[in-house]
């Protein structure tokens, strides 16, 4: 286990460098200048002050200089200072990070609860009117944007009828991380980031579900004289949900994307948000930070899903 | 709140942009009178469409960080909110030399920081040294004409030689090397505002002449320690509000409600559902939600409206365009001002919550004079002739073309929120000959493609949030301000208005009367030459929860950050 672990980290090492190359390149290549927007229009700023403002950050150096000092730093756990919060970069992520992971876990866990059952539903019940519904809805969640699916929750649940409150992690005076109130704030949220999934996993799950009742090994458990329930919870639920996992690091993929959209629709402070912003205001350390995070914990979920994978599936072990 | 934004992408903003609704009644900044005697007690909520990143007003250049630090660390004088002249605040008066070298501010003796400790001119000076030896340079220049500002930014001496605090530390005296008419209005700030010494020296000591220290890592930053404002911090969490409580100690008298909230949100459409719900008290608005607010909150909300002087909208034009040469001639530059029905594209565009200018001083300003400039009333008829006048011959598909035989078609560009005025603008320009292709940009490429340093460009639909001094125009119409990072994006080089100008910054004379007789003849010579086709001030618009009393917004705001609600912050209450 300690082996696979650390060959799958160390196999992560050129997709992590290749992750940092494109997003220096991409912030260096984006026009507008971070010290135009620092500055502002203030007239008591002269030439020589943005120069030196330029100079105190590094932005004068060559490019591979600035990149060479990037991967140094980065390799030292020096992320750098936010230029608009003057902060350590990682002291900000580390404000955000559980947030959008408490948001990411809650919608995964809401994909998988709403999601199996459908996909298995669909699979038993082929060609009647649950499979229908259930293939309907799913491609109907999927053809919708999330932001659209978001913006129609805040309007008609948030605004109109009142039941959920509109943005935000807790009511005024309150900011507990596990608590009632914590709960009712991420229904919204949590409920549109999980629709990726719940878009999704049903017709993978339906279509394993059909292969397998068509198995050998499925006939066999009937001919034995098995119940259909049996039949179905041991041999055909069990084996279709072994495919489900390889599918759980994507989702997270989709999910971690998808918090830049949800947190701006639910005003949610996360990660995503924080990204957007910093992208917008041209914050180089904050968004390289916040893009490498982000991408480690992808690294780790896809080695998570490969040790899940192996758990469930003990040809792989044996392999 | 998209001001705050504005702010923080170089005060460069975006004309909102909207559908044709039927024209409201022209209004001035009000809100509800106040309904019955005030009662003490309760909190507000103001939400902001932007992240409070920072409450170190020394380090941050972010505007909507002033909104809560405006609050807690004011600056030595404040700006009355009606004409924008620069009045009392913690400094009772401000004595200027006849040579403009030597400032002198006569400090309030009643003001105490809200732990009790009184305020004095040590305060102001550590705020300015800090500001001087801060790693961050961002408000550094402001002080680089005090006399001894290399010495002690070097830390070849332990304190500022050209600011002397009094014995009592009731006066603070300034000295200039050299005379900038506009160093009141910047000295004030002390680098945004006045920090409480007897905290922040634990942290940094600025008798210290050892530069590797400085403010900018002390844990205070972030944690204000005591205010001189209306409000006292509380709390902040990061991303979500800043908690304020009431100030017993404000010399201008506590304020009656409990507790102030700044709100953190994501975008407008987030700030007009938590309006909606009721989530916050207080807001501001663009006038395309203004119908559908009131409507859904019925009298739950009210709405205030006034024509603010910091900001408006304007289309520029690229003097030195080589894809559109025509736009270095003056009378094509009148052509497109005659050739836009600019009081029909207030009304379509901003749904009447609008003043039209015509130049680049708002009617608040103290150099305003209306004598003398062209209002460019619309007229097809006179811009073709112009256009005729300059050299342009109509071609046989309805557009002009230019006498080098190219045909007048140029790009206007413009952000997302000035995509409905663009549109507008090229219908009314193709009815007199000029074809357009409008183009929406993010802020950061328009910003970006404009900088002075890039001339392929031809139109674009902008607006700027301006400082109540007359200087502000110095950046935008002053030749040599066309550097990387300046602000000349039309490249406008006129050698008058540059003399002008810099006369009415540099001196000698400072005296506001010899500054009003130069800014007005730079008012009439922009109106003349038409860098800008100068479109609106747009209203200030704001919703507030009809229980909140004494609420109403002024042409200027107190601080910097555009705030016009918060003259009398003391003086608001709830109703029960």
């Amino acid at each position: 286990m300690g082996r696979f672990i650390a060959r799958r980290l160390v196999q992560a090492i050129p997709t992590i460098f290749g992750i940092m190359i494109i997003t220096f390149a991409l912030t260096r290549l984006s026009p507008s200048d971070p010290v135009t927007i620092m500055l502002g229009n203030n007239p008591d700023l002269t030439e020589e002050d943005r120069e030196e403002l330029r100079e105190k950050l590094g932005l004068n150096d060559p490019l591979p200089v600035q990149f060479v000092r990037y991967v140094g730093d980065t390799a030292r756990l020096d992320f750098g200072t936010s230029f608009r919060h003057n902060r350590p970069a990682i002291e900000v992520i580390g404000e955000r990070l559980p947030n959008s992971l408490q948001l990411s876990v809650a919608s995964l866990l809401l994909a998988i609860v709403v999601s199996v059952p459908l996909g298995l539903i669909a699979g038993v019940k082929r060609g009647r009117i649950a499979d229908q519904a259930i293939r309907g809805v799913s491609v109907l969640l999927h053809a919708v944007p999330l932001f659209f699916l978001g913006l129609l929750f805040v309007l008609v649940f948030g605004v109109g009828l009142g039941w959920f409150p509109v943005g935000s992690m807790n009511v005024i005076g309150e900011s507990c991380f596990f608590c009632w109130d914590r709960v009712w704030h991420m229904a919204g949220p949590v409920i549109i980031g999980a629709t990726g999934g719940i878009a999704f996993i049903p017709r993978v799950l339906r279509t394993e579900v059909l292969e397998i009742l068509g198995q050998d090994f499925v006939r066999t458990a009937r001919s034995k004289g098995l119940r259909e329930r049996v039949v179905l919870a041991r041999h055909v639920f069990r084996n279709a949900l072994i495919p489900i996992v390889t599918l759980f690091g994507g989702i997270l993929t989709i999910l971690l994307g998808g918090s830049v959209i949800i947190e701006q629709v639910f005003n949610w402070p996360g990660l995503g948000r924080l990204l957007f912003d910093a992208a917008n205001s041209k914050d180089y350390p904050l968004v390289q930070a916040s893009v490498l995070i982000g991408s480690l914990l992808l690294v780790v979920s896809y080695i998570l899903r490969d040790l899940a994978y192996a758990w469930v599936d003990p040809r792989i072990k044996a392999g | 709140m998209r001001r705050i934004f504005a702010i923080a992408l170089a005060t460069f903003i975006v004309a909102t942009a909207c559908t044709s609704s039927t024209p409201p009644a022209t209004g001035t900044g009000s809100g509800a009178p106040a309904a019955g005697s005030p009662v003490a007690g309760g909190r507000i909520i103001y939400g902001i469409a932007a992240e409070i990143t920072g409450l170190q007003p020394l380090l941050s250049g972010v505007g909507a960080d002033e909104v809560v630090w405006g609050q807690l660390y004011p600056r030595l004088m404040q700006n009355n909110p009606d004409t924008g002249v620069l009045g009392p605040g913690l400094a009772e008066r401000l004595e200027q030399s006849a040579d403009g070298l030597t400032l002198t501010f006569h400090l309030r003796k009643d003001v105490k920081w809200s732990d009790g400790v009184p305020f004095t001119g040590e305060d102001y000076k550590y705020s300015v040294e800090a500001t001087i030896r801060a790693k961050a340079p961002i408000r550094k220049p402001v002080f680089s004409r005090v006399v001894g500002f290399q010495d002690y930014n070097e830390g070849k001496t332990d304190s500022l030689a050209g600011l002397q605090v009094s014995a009592d530390g009731m006066t603070v005296t300034i000295r200039l090397s050299s005379a900038l008419c506009t160093a009141a209005r910047s000295l004030v700030s002390a680098g945004g505002g006045v920090l409480p010494k007897h905290h922040f020296v634990k942290d940094w000591n600025n008798k210290t002449t050892d530069l590797t220290k400085s403010i900018d890592s002390s844990p205070l930053n972030n944690a204000p320690p005591a205010s001189l404002g209306p409000w006292v911090f509380k709390e902040w969490q990061k991303g979500v509000q800043v908690t304020l409580t009431k100030n017993p100690n404000y010399w201008r008298g506590a304020p009656l409600l409990d507790e102030y909230i700044v709100k953190s949100y994501a975008n407008d459409a987030a700030v007009k559902a938590a309006l909606l719900t009721g989530e916050i008290t207080f807001a501001y608005t663009i006038p395309t939600d203004v119908e559908e607010i009131q409507k859904t909150a019925g009298n739950k909300l009210a709405l205030s409206r006034a024509t603010v002087a910091s900001n408006y909208n304007y289309l520029g034009w690229n003097l030195k365009s080589p894809k559109a040469p025509w736009l270095a001639s003056k009378d094509v530059r009148q052509a497109l001002w005659y050739g836009l029905n600019v009081k029909a594209i207030i009304d379509k565009v901003q749904l009447g919550y609008a003043t039209q200018m015509f130049s680049h001083y708002p009617k608040q300003s103290f150099v305003y004079e209306p004598t003398g400039l062209k209002t460019y009333d619309f007229n097809p008829a006179t811009a073709k002739s112009l256009l005729e006048k300059a050299g342009a011959k109509m071609g046989a598909d309805g557009v002009y073309v230019w006498s080098n035989g190219q045909p007048m078609a140029m790009r206007l560009e413009g952000g997302q929120g000035a995509s409905a005025l663009m549109q507008v603008a090229t219908e009314q320009y193709k009815a007199i000959g000029i074809k357009i292709e409008p183009i929406v940009q993010t802020g950061p490429v328009l910003t970006a493609r404009l900088d002075p340093t890039q001339v392929d460009h031809e139109g674009h639909a902008g607006g700027w949030f301006i400082s109540p001094d007359p200087d502000s125009a110095w950046i935008f119409f002053n030749a040599a301000q066309q550097n990387k990072g300046n602000f000349n994006w039309v490249h406008y080089e006129n050698a008058d208005v540059t003399k002008l100008l810099d006369q009415g910054r540099f001196g000698p004379d400072c005296t506001d009367a010899t500054r009003k007789t130069l800014y007005q003849q730079v008012n009439k010579m922009l109106n003349e030459d038409a860098p800008y086709t100068w479109l609106w001030q747009p209203e200030s618009l704001m919703f507030h929860s009809t229980a909140l009393q004494g609420f109403s917004q002024k042409p200027y705001g107190l601080t910097t950050s555009g705030e016009t609600w918060d003259w009398n912050a003391e003086k608001l209450w709830l109703r029960k």
